[in-house]
């Protein structure tokens, strides 16, 4: 009898170590999610009600669930939406975002948190009794997509040849979502004589705004900038790199207005071609899809200021 | 000792249960008296004046006058009626009366009661009975704020995409503690000459929604008493904007008179006005949520009347 208590007992310990998550061994097909970085406001604070002699305090929680790292000069957080005369001590100048690592094959992505303290004014001034304020927290960051996926290249498509071929052209899916707001994918492969051609989907998954890279549009992203972001600075994705087993072939993609694709609905398709393709067979190899953009995500929120006096 | 110490520990939870929690401060209930239709109201009490009496008796009036509206009244006038051929007034014909409104400290209103001191007089020969009316006319000065939450949007050109609020026509229905209310406002943004600023106007519409009648503040006593209140004072108001904590440019404005304000006619019972931000907006302030106060300042009057029946004893 209590040998088989002892069998049974050794029995759970070896299912629940079995459900642990392993550490310190990497993690095959990490590089997935729709996300870079997260936020969410911390329960109570700021609480939905304050009265006019409380300092407003909004804390928000952020993570990185993306792979590439963010805190850089440009990538900062700002408060907005509510009337800055009323609520004051919020820097229109945001606040730099924490410094957060994204994930990798070891483990997860770096978790920050940013926090807003304001001087709220009486309400006597107005002659108001209450007032609902939205809070709209907006996050501007640089982030970057890398794309990866094996793709059969067949110099000779059509070829009547009995030879069996290593591989097969066909769509690939560059694994669904790369663990970045923006993903790439599928890719159509279509292989003629001598080349190759890619047909390359890139869309915004996140949720949130794309808009070119850089200091100055990180800039204009702020609510508060007075140069806002321009129609023609919203919805552009800069492709960095369309690479074939290491080879560059960006110059061959169209249509790139200044190495920008431009997104519409928040989809973008653009072609590459994989030429003077040596050799006549065909072969496996790595496509790789670089892309770097500015983000921006939001968060609302709603307080009630009571007046007290 | 331990019992004794359980036994108080229950008793304090029972007390802090009764009164509905322990106190927490002397914070103000979160109620909105800025609602409704109504200002002053006056109301006879029960058997007041009698439905009978009898020739030479004397007898009271009282009327109970109730503050419903979210607006002090000071300086508010009641003229009583009578017919002089049947009834004698002891005392002034014109009471006046001052009563608190309603306030998230007072989110009732004060009530206040008058009694009048009346005599009837001795009937015609041959006339057995007489139906005689009492009338009060009320009179008095009253404003309204209308507070409500107002979307700024300096980006005029929708170059973000979300945002703290829209800028929408925002409409007010069941009064702001007053019987004139706004009804609708109209907010319109726009470029401004200075490119770094945006044109921000509102076009507020203002209703007399009570039964009553409207004039100009200021003059409660000329309008419920023998003398004269011109056609120029009658169903007309002033009216003063506020967009957070700034005071907006209203059109029109009353003939020969300056200042911000503007001048709503009333005689249709709605009339609208213009207003805007003096300079416009800075486009740096983004998009939020500010209040806009609407304080409309006028006198309002209307008329109840009770029946009584003069009876010869026999």
């Amino acid at each position: 009898m209590k040998r088989g208590a002892l069998i049974l007992l050794v029995l759970a310990l070896a299912v629940l170590l079995a459900g642990c998550p392993r550490t310190g061994e990497p993690r095959e097909n990490w590089r997935v999610g729709s996300q870079g970085v997260f936020m969410q406001i911390v329960p109570n604070l700021p609480p939905p009600r304050i009265y006019d002699d409380q300092p407003l305090e909004l804390v928000v929680d952020m993570e990185n669930l993306g792979a590439w790292d963010v805190g850089g000069p440009g990538d900062r957080v700002y408060l907005s939406g509510f009337d800055p005369n009323l609520i004051t001590g919020i820097p229109i100048t945001g606040e730099l975002m924490p410094v957060m690592e994204g994930i990798t094959q070891f483990g997860p992505g770096g978790l920050g948190t940013v926090s807003f303290t304001g001087i709220v004014r009486s309400l006597n001034f107005r002659n108001v009794d209450r007032l609902v304020q939205p809070l709209l927290i907006t996050s501007c960051y640089g982030y970057e997509t890398l794309a990866s996926d094996t793709v059969c290249i067949d110099p000779d498509p059509f070829s009547r040849s009995s030879e069996v071929k290593s591989c097969i052209a066909r769509t690939a899916g560059m694994g669904g979502t790369q663990a970045a707001p923006v993903s790439v994918g599928p890719v159509q492969v279509e292989p003629s004589p001598g080349r190759t051609r890619f047909q390359i989907s890139v869309t915004n998954v996140g949720g949130g705004d794309l808009y070119r890279p850089g200091g100055q549009y990180l800039q204009r992203c702020s609510p508060y900038s007075s140069a806002k972001l321009d129609f023609s600075d919203v919805d552009r994705v800069l492709v960095a790199d369309v690479s074939v087993a290491g080879v560059s072939i960006l110059p061959s993609c169209r249509p790139l207005v200044n190495g920008f694709l431009r997104m519409t609905n928040g989809r973008g398709q653009m072609f590459c071609e994989l030429s003077n393709i040596q050799g006549a067979s065909a072969f496996t190899t790595p496509l790789t899809v670089e892309l770097k953009y500015g983000y921006r995500d939001t968060l609302a929120r709603q307080v009630t200021i009571l007046r007290v006096t | 000792m331990k019992w004794y110490l359980i036994a108080g520990l229950c008793l304090l939870l029972l007390i802090a249960g009764c009164r509905g929690g322990f106190r927490t401060g002397d914070r103000p209930i979160d109620i909105d008296v800025h609602k409704g239709n109504d200002g002053i109201t006056v109301e006879f009490l029960e058997q007041s004046p009698p439905k009978e009496t009898f020739p030479e008796s004397p007898f009271s009036v009282s009327y109970e006058i109730s503050n419903e509206g979210a607006s002090d009244v000071e300086g508010g006038v009641i003229s009583i009626g009578i017919e002089d051929d049947f009834v004698t007034l002891e005392g002034d014909r014109i009471r006046i009366f001052d009563i608190e409104g309603r306030s998230v400290f007072n989110p009732v209103g004060d009530q206040q009661i008058q009694t009048v001191q009346m005599r009837t007089k001795s009937l015609p020969p041959q006339t057995e009975v007489v139906t005689t009316s009492i009338s009060l006319n009320v009179c008095h000065p009253y404003k309204t704020d209308a507070e409500l939450e107002m979307c700024v949007d300096t980006d005029v050109f929708g170059r973000i995409t979300t945002k703290a609020c829209e800028a929408k026509n925002v409409r007010l229905s069941g009064g702001q503690g007053g019987p004139v209310a706004v009804t609708r406002i109209e907010p319109t943004y726009g470029p401004h000459a200075d490119q770094t600023r945006v044109r921000a106007s509102f076009v507020i519409y203002v209703k007399n929604i009570g039964d009553g009648q409207v004039y100009q503040a200021g003059k409660s006593l000329e309008a419920c008493s023998p003398l004269a209140l011109g056609p120029d004072s009658w169903n007309v108001a002033t009216a003063r904007v506020f967009l957070g904590d700034q005071l907006l440019d209203c059109t029109p404005k009353q003939s020969g008179f300056g200042g911000q304000d503007g001048y709503l006619q009333l005689g249709k019972k709605e009339d609208f006005i213009r207003c805007e931000v003096v300079d416009g907006l800075s486009k740096i302030a983004g998009t939020y949520v500010t209040s806009m106060t609407v304080e409309i300042d006028y006198g309002y009057t209307y008329t109840l009347t009770k029946q009584m029946q003069i009876k010869r004893l026999v």
